[in-house]
């Protein structure tokens, strides 16, 4: 079974051991250090099995090949296409494939077989980080290729698996700054403090909106009301934010301790007040991606408004294709893309609508088209909107506010003497969760931007969410019982 | 705030939550996994067996089992422990296969030198399972709970529904007036019977399929060899492990509903071949006693006494424990060819289309009301409860164990029923508050054990409409 942060393996065993070789490798040299990190990533990524372990193994030593091709070719074009179609070659294959099958099943009316395969772990990540590489060698942001660093770049287990995307330049000036091998009591600090938020907000939060969404969209034609899908919308949008950016700060968390500073990744997006402004805060690494090698490279917006616009369209385009292997995915793109074309346009207007207004249309934007994101297909998407809007019946059904009502509810509502207001609205605990949650998003600062920031307070709410998300960890385990 | 206090500040705040915690789920320890149940401070509720059984096998105090698949879950330790006069636990694990079961016994004879008597089932549709066979399909084994390794305990210390589903709830319940510590009964440890309607119509929801049969599976040389595998791994090795110890095994009796199932799957044959072959494994052993029920015609073929195809009420497991006992229904190295080819013969020529017109009784204890009645002469005697209070005088209940009657609340209070004796003196109550019963009708057992003479039910509380009473 896979590694992942929030797991008693990783907090209590894997991150400690390494931590401890890593700074003792530290102590001796840059190389041994660098050999600790490479082999301490491989023993983090081998867990996800040997199949995903082969198949990054040899990416590895396919692109490290190219890499060495670009400098001896003294960074001719040949080499760094021949690289970026192998790489996305290995994507399509694994990730599309089967969806190109169905497509064209569909259409002919044939009948294809499709191949069995299973999605290697990170496979996303480390194929744009492997074009990264090979793009920043024959720019010659990186004039030698060392294999040490290269292994050490791809393989850096806090971004391995889902991100943040790094420059390589960016990583290896950290990686090769010998004042950053010495341990620091700081970043120690902010990296405890910024993973123990994530961990609350992925054990606590995202995974008990997470149960509510599954419930929404279970019964979005067999139950569920207007206002049980529209808050399964919110709540999924909630979710997804708090489930990827818990992760990533669990990442910069333990990137931090280690001295490596991860790029901010998410800086408060749902205070976004146009879609253009929400991608420069949601998935930050993504959006600087696909702008410096798609959207740059087809010419920016260097080219005239239409140019532009289609530069726009096929970056999203390429984003949703990227997200996921489906035409939801690929209309969810072309919807951010046409939300981005359409503020270019009407700009002038756009700029001096009251932010409250902008603000309203972004949040809502990013709700509706994280609903198709969700749903199994456009269909399904268009049939929960209908649903929504048509305000048919506006009562809350118990099985969406059931998963609020989590193991430590009641042993909460007796501390705050809520017991009481409790027997009259059981959906308190959800009221309380999406309160909590939308203050969060709406108006406290983004966490990444305060990272060094130390004080009793945040020592406090960090060891309680600490604590909190520590616990969540485990489960009880319940059985089908019931059936016999 | 400097650096190092802080992480200080941290590091002191986490390990104390944590250790509050953590020593709490030790203190109370729900699942048993470090001590045996704190009996005068919790109320201990038995509702996770693959979390709990482990644990009862670690530290309860007994010399003697009874466990089994869901098929076992209806035995009453109290009725064991009066005929056999060991000291019963029981470990029912729902849906297991015969590996699972035995893991969970031979961690029973690890940590108890002392188990005399097992009782254990031989469920026939497990027969063939390969001997390693485990169902994955049922849930996450807590497996932390079943080795000695301290350090994957923090999946237990550290676990937000253990937490605060079990620890803090039993804490709270402790503080509230009226609490009574103790635990669960094993005599209703999984059992179902209580919330189970029974009958032809719960055991066939729609209509009594034809009796046709389906193409024969044969049994090949590898099955057979599954076979022998399975009984000698999960069986045979045990008991030969541990000769002190008497194992009884017993075939359950599994309703007429199942055999129709196996006949149109052309399975029937294959069942029972897989017995004889079982029962020849267990035989020979000298501390391997065998029992067949599944040959109880008037057992298996009254669907009264089934919840579902194949399981039964607790009254059947009553009569069980009692026949196994009297080493009525045992097989022999003389007799279980016999007996199992008759068996097979019955099953395979019952006359299923009878099974339409069985009558499905009202009060789902009637029949076992009917097979008390067979065992001890003591015919059940119907009566009537006064609605909306009052009190009625039901004679000498002496020979009588069971009070069994239904009820629908129409008002807005609880139910609340006093025996009193001749003197007024209060002998039992039986309550249920009006936010445990929804407006429905729901059958309710109340146990006599103990009260004799002369009694007077008075029935307290708002509305309520009783039918179906009965004694037994």
């Amino acid at each position: 079974m896979q590694m992942s942060f929030n797991s008693f393996r990783f907090i209590l065993t894997f991150f400690p051991v390494f931590v401890i070789l890593y700074f003792l490798a530290a102590k001796k040299s840059a190389r041994a250090t660098r050999l600790v990190l490479i082999l301490g990533s491989a023993v983090f990524y081998a867990y996800a099995g040997w199949q995903a372990s082969l198949l990054l193994a040899l990416s590895l030593a396919v692109n490290l090949l190219l890499a060495l091709w670009i400098v001896r070719a003294q960074r001719k074009k040949a080499p760094l296409v021949i690289g970026i179609v192998l790489n996305l070659g290995l994507l399509f294959s694994f990730k599309y494939l089967n969806f190109a099958i169905g497509t064209v099943n569909t259409i002919t009316q044939g009948t294809l077989a499709e191949a069995k395969l299973i999605l290697p772990l990170g496979i996303s990540f480390f194929t744009f980080q492997q074009i990264m590489y090979l793009v920043s060698v024959f720019r010659g942001e990186i004039e030698t290729v060392d294999v040490g660093d290269y292994l050490a770049y791809i393989l850096y287990f806090p971004k391995l698996i889902m991100g943040p995307l790094m420059e390589p330049a960016d990583f290896l000036t950290q990686l090769h700054d010998d004042t950053r091998r010495r341990f620091r009591w700081d970043h120690l600090a902010s990296g405890i403090k910024i993973f123990s938020l994530g961990l609350f907000k992925k054990m606590v939060l995202a995974d008990t909106f997470a149960q509510s969404v599954n419930w929404g969209f279970e019964n979005a034609f067999t139950g569920a009301t207007s206002a049980d899908l529209l808050l399964t919308m919110l709540f999924y949008t909630i979710q997804l934010y708090l489930d990827f950016s818990g992760y990533t700060d669990m990442a910069v968390g333990v990137s931090e301790i280690l001295n490596i500073r991860l790029p901010m990744n998410f800086d408060s997006p749902y205070q976004a007040t146009s879609m253009r402004d929400f991608w420069k805060r949601w998935h930050i690494s993504l959006t600087s991606f696909l702008t410096k090698y798609i959207y740059i490279p087809l010419g920016g917006n260097r080219n005239g408004a239409k140019r532009t616009a289609l530069n726009i369209l096929l970056v999203f385009l390429i984003s949703g294709l990227w997200h996921g292997a489906g035409w939801t995915f690929i209309l969810w793109g072309i919807l951010h893309g046409l939300l981005q074309v359409f503020e270019r346009a009407t700009r002038r207007v756009f700029d001096r609508l009251p932010k409250l207004l902008t603000w309203a249309y972004s949040f809502a934007s990013a709700n509706v088209l994280w609903l198709l994101f969700r749903s199994e297909s456009i269909r399904q998407w268009l049939r929960i909107l209908k649903r929504i809007f048509l305000f048919s019946d506006m009562s809350i059904t118990r099985g969406l506010y059931r998963p609020f009502i989590v193991p430590e509810t009641f042993t909460l509502l007796r501390l705050l003497h809520l017991k009481d207001i409790y027997q009259y609205c059981e959906s308190l605990p959800m009221l309380i969760y999406l309160a909590a949650v939308l203050a969060g998003c709406f108006f406290f600062p983004n966490t990444y931007r305060r990272l060094e920031k130390t004080n009793a307070f945040n020592m406090v709410v960090c060891a309680i969410a600490f604590a909190w998300g520590f616990i969540c960890l485990g489960t009880e385990s319940t059985f089908l019982y019931f059936n016999f | 705030m400097r650096k190092k206090l802080w992480i200080l500040g941290f590091l002191l705040l986490v390990t104390a939550a944590l250790a509050v915690l953590g020593s709490k789920v030790v203190q109370v320890d729900p699942f048993f996994h470090y001590h045996k149940p704190n009996l005068d401070a919790y109320y201990y509720v038995l509702n996770n067996q693959r979390s709990q059984n482990d644990g009862i096998y670690r530290h309860f105090d007994y010399d003697a089992v009874i466990t089994g698949s869901s098929l076992s879950q209806e035995f009453k330790t109290s009725e064991a422990e009066a005929l056999f006069g060991h000291h019963f636990i029981k470990t029912p694990y729902n849906g297991a296969t015969f590996w699972e079961i035995d893991m969970g016994l031979r961690s029973g004879f690890r940590h108890n030198k002392d188990i005399k008597l097992v009782i254990r089932g031989l469920d026939m549709p497990r027969l063939a399972d390969d001997k390693n066979y485990t169902r994955n399909d049922l849930g996450t084994y807590p497996t932390y709970l079943y080795d000695d390794n301290p350090f994957n305990d923090v999946k237990y210390l550290f676990n937000r529904d253990i937490l605060f589903s079990r620890v803090y709830e039993m804490e709270y319940a402790n503080d509230q007036p009226g609490f009574q510590s103790g635990m669960e009964s094993f005599d209703t440890y999984a059992s179902k019977t209580a919330s189970s309607h029974f009958g032809h119509n719960t055991v066939f929801t729609t209509s009594v399929p034809l009796a046709r049969e389906g193409t024969p599976r044969e049994m090949t040389e590898e099955d057979v060899q599954r076979v022998r595998d399975n009984i000698r791994q999960n069986f045979a090795e045990i008991a030969i492990q541990y000769p002190e110890t008497t194992f009884y095994c017993y075939v359950v009796p599994l309703s007429a509903g199942t055999w129709l199932g196996w006949y149109r799957a052309g399975i029937l044959d294959f069942y029972f071949d897989a017995k004889l072959i079982a029962v020849e494994e267990l035989l020979p052993l000298e501390n391997v006693r065998v029992f067949d029920f599944s040959d109880v015609a008037e057992i298996a073929c009254d669907l009264n006494n089934y919840r579902d195809a194949a399981h039964f009420g607790n009254w059947v497991a009553s009569l069980m424990l009692r026949w196994m006992h009297d080493g009525k229904y045992e097989l022999t190295e003389e007799n279980y060819r016999e007996r199992i080819e008759a068996g097979r013969e019955f099953c395979k020529n019952y006359d299923y289309a009878t099974l339409k017109d069985q009558e499905d009784y009202e009060n789902d204890y009637y029949a076992a009301a009917l097979w008390r009645e067979e065992i001890t002469g003591i015919a059940p005697r119907p009566f009537t409860l006064p609605t909306e209070g009052g009190t009625v005088s039901i004679g000498d209940v002496t020979d009588y164990r069971y009070l069994s009657f239904s009820a629908q609340k129409t008002g807005r209070d609880g139910l609340h029923l006093c025996l009193a004796n001749e003197n007024g003196e209060k002998l039992l109550d039986f309550e249920k508050t009006a936010d445990e019963v929804d407006g429905e009708w729901h059958r309710y057992l109340v146990d006599l054990d103990g009260i004799d003479g002369a009694v007077t039910l008075v029935t307290g509380g708002g509305a309520w409409l009783f039918r179906d009473t009965i004694l037994y």
